[in-house]
């Protein structure tokens, strides 16, 4: 069995695997070992919220829903006697309210792209460039009890080297949709594992195509762990929901096949043709339960490197492609037919294949603009290959590509200082506003205003970058007149105009 | 371009989804790689070939097209490009070319796929969301607070 233990407040990850972990009190001692903690000295928790407690020691894992793979999460308890040193100053104690570390708002206000991270209190749990830093931050502090190999058991120290990596370029926190998550989270208890998380999976991809559950009795989402012999569910759209029931509905049928699991779609009243996708369980499995982990996470998946991550949004790209395309809009269409409405804007019918064709035309920054349109939009949008298709046609092939997590991110920071520069040739000054460093800083063409110089004097001064002569009062335009600018783009306020 | 005409091509039956009928050339029919492909599978020795993704309308419109790209040379190629946009042009408003879009994508005519995304493409550049939105008839389904996180996110483009 292989299990992580998780640090609530540092995010400091130790994975333990082992083979004699079977009950609560195995896992305490586990625990304890590995963390040099006592273990009643913490309070382990499955989602962060609800303690994990057993009615006796000896209560099996998997009667507390404990599986191989499952991350518990630390933190210390209120009335812990002797707290470590390290922790008592540095951070609040929040463990037990669910709550999440602060982001540390200095951090955040330095960084435009970071300051919209801090909603985590409105239940958007995304994983945040903020709480990256901080999280870094406090792993300084904290990060030192961790380390060290306990007998069988290794340290991921991951964390801390990926995010020195990370920073400066953000990763995409669009990297699942949203709404897969929110239902996932919201909605899914977790039972049957894999083939019911496929389940879950395609009913979040019909509720963000516009339809609503007709047969759900209540909010959350179930789904029996046995299947009856005919699963199916009924959908229908919000404006076809009247009074005295619902009129027109589409309905999913599943059938297993071995590991392929068949969905027939097709109106309720016939009518329309019968839509069937064959889904390979084991093809997304890996995917979607790495997503539904980090609904749970405000953190990256530890072990998550950036090549399996963009693996990972690749997948999740192909399953939402393929249950849309294949099922919800086929449906869409045909039931708004049927029942005389309007249906949906003409380019959100096309295929997920030709809007991306569609946005790959356009210009990086009308990219952008679209992704502010709407939420499918939105995460079409931000797909990572489209945007290292436009930061190549935009700056041309940079060097260090491989190592770039977040093309958009690197667009936009080479757009603004792109922009920063024809503002200053425009002779246009500007007041040079400190958090904008950090886009001139990353510039990854750092010589890239050489050209732009060209009728300039930078070629008569070999020492370009160095403070010129003092201007004589009155010597006008001469030929040795030359902006102040210096490596980093500093003083754009300069005088010379 | 009706000069290849005479000779004896076969003829094949296109059927739009509407059941509408098209009599044309296998070389205009063949534009399009599904059905080229279905020429080539011997579907279309009987009857006339279904096309259930397409209606009459829009495969008008298709045939057209194949029609002109079939019987023009590679050197009249300025023409062409003329022809091709004031194709475009004639099919105008932007619920037609999505259609034409799709039916271009189902039938596997990669000219006029290119054509008309490369059309509507321009037709949003240095839009707005806002006019994007309106253009297009999308529902704004950001709530506030998202809206203003994706707006922050993008301010730079809107600089």
């Amino acid at each position: 069995m292989k299990l992580k233990f998780r640090c609530q407040q540092t995010g400091a990850t130790t994975t333990v695997s082992r083979n004699d972990i079977r009950t609560f009190q195995d896992l305490k001692d586990i625990f304890s070992q590995s963390s040099g903690h006592p273990a009643s000295s913490v309070v382990l928790s499955l989602n962060r919220r609800d303690e994990l407690d057993a009615p006796s020691p000896d209560a099996s894992l998997q009667s507390l829903g404990i599986v191989s793979g499952d991350i518990i999460y630390y933190s210390r308890r209120t009335h812990d006697p002797s707290p470590s040193p390290q922790t008592l100053t540095a951070i609040p104690y929040q463990a037990t309210q669910g709550n999440l570390p602060a982001p540390v708002s200095d951090q955040s206000l330095n960084s435009v792209i970071s300051g919209s991270n801090l909603n985590n209190s409105d239940g958007t749990h995304e994983p945040g460039y903020s709480m990256q830093e901080s999280e870094t931050q406090e792993m300084g502090l904290l990060g030192q009890v961790e380390s060290g190999t306990v007998g069988g058991m290794d340290i991921d120290g991951e964390d801390e080297g990926e995010d020195a990596d990370v920073d400066g370029e953000g990763f995409s926190r669009f990297s699942e949709p949203y709404f897969l998550r929110k239902v996932l989270r919201e909605g899914f208890s977790g039972g049957g594992r894999d083939r019911n998380l496929l389940v879950a999976a395609i009913h979040a991809v019909f509720l963000e195509s516009g339809f609503v559950r007709v047969d759900s009795v209540s909010d959350r989402f179930e789904i029996p762990e046995e299947w009856p012999s005919r699963m199916s569910f009924s959908y229908t759209l919000p404006e076809l929901v009247s009074g005295e029931g619902v009129v027109q509905s589409a309905v999913l049928k599943f059938q297993v096949l071995g590991r392929f699991v068949n969905v027939y779609g097709s109106l309720a009243n016939g009518g329309s043709g019968q839509y069937r996708l064959c889904l390979d369980e084991s093809r997304f499995s890996r995917t979607l339960n790495l997503v539904w982990a980090n609904c749970y996470e405000n953190v990256r998946m530890a072990e998550e490197d950036a090549s399996s991550k963009s693996n990972t949004e690749r997948e999740v790209f192909e399953f939402w492609k393929t249950v849309k395309d294949g099922l919800a809009l086929p449906l869409l269409i045909d039931l708004c037919v049927k029942a005389g409405l309007l249906p949906p804007a003409c380019m959100m019918l096309l295929p997920a294949e030709l809007k991306l064709m569609i946005l790959q035309l356009l210009p990086g920054v009308d990219v952008a603009r679209m992704g502010c349109v709407c939420s499918e939009l939105r995460y079409l949008s931000s797909n990572t290959d489209l945007w290292k298709k436009k930061y190549e046609e935009e700056f041309g092939s940079g060097s260090g590509a491989n190592a770039v997590a977040n093309w958009k991110d690197k667009f936009a920071s080479s757009w603004e200082s792109r922009k920063k520069r024809k503002e200053f040739y425009a002779g246009r000054t500007q007041p040079y506003l400190p958090f904008r460093m950090p886009y001139v800083r990353r510039d990854p063409d750092p010589f890239g205003f050489i050209p732009g110089m060209i009728g300039g004097d930078y070629d008569r001064l070999p020492g370009f970058g160095v403070p010129p002569p003092l201007r004589q009062p009155g010597q006008g335009l001469g030929p040795f007149r030359r902006r102040n600018f210096g490596p980093t783009g500093c003083n754009l306020g300069g005088s010379n105009f | 371009m009706s000069i290849t005409t005479e000779n004896n091509e076969k003829m094949i039956t296109l059927m739009s989804s509407d059941g509408e009928e098209f009599v044309v050339e296998e070389a205009v029919a063949a534009q399009s790689q599904t059905i080229k492909h279905l020429i080539e599978d011997g579907c279309s020795t009987e009857g006339s070939i279904p096309l259930p993704n397409v209606t009459g309308r829009v495969l008008s419109e298709v045939i057209q097209y194949c029609k002109k790209h079939s019987s023009s040379d590679d050197k009249e190629e300025k023409e062409l490009e003329a022809w091709d946009a004031e194709f475009v042009k004639a099919a105008d408003d932007h619920v037609a070319l999505t259609d034409l879009m799709m039916a271009a994508n189902f039938l596997d005519i990669k000219g006029l796929l290119d054509l008309v995304a490369q059309t509507l493409a321009n037709m949003i550049t240095g839009k707005s969301p806002e006019e994007v939105r309106r253009m297009w008839n999308i529902k704004n389904d950001f709530t506030p607070e998202e809206a203003e996180k994706v707006r922050k996110e993008n301010q730079w483009a809107f600089e």
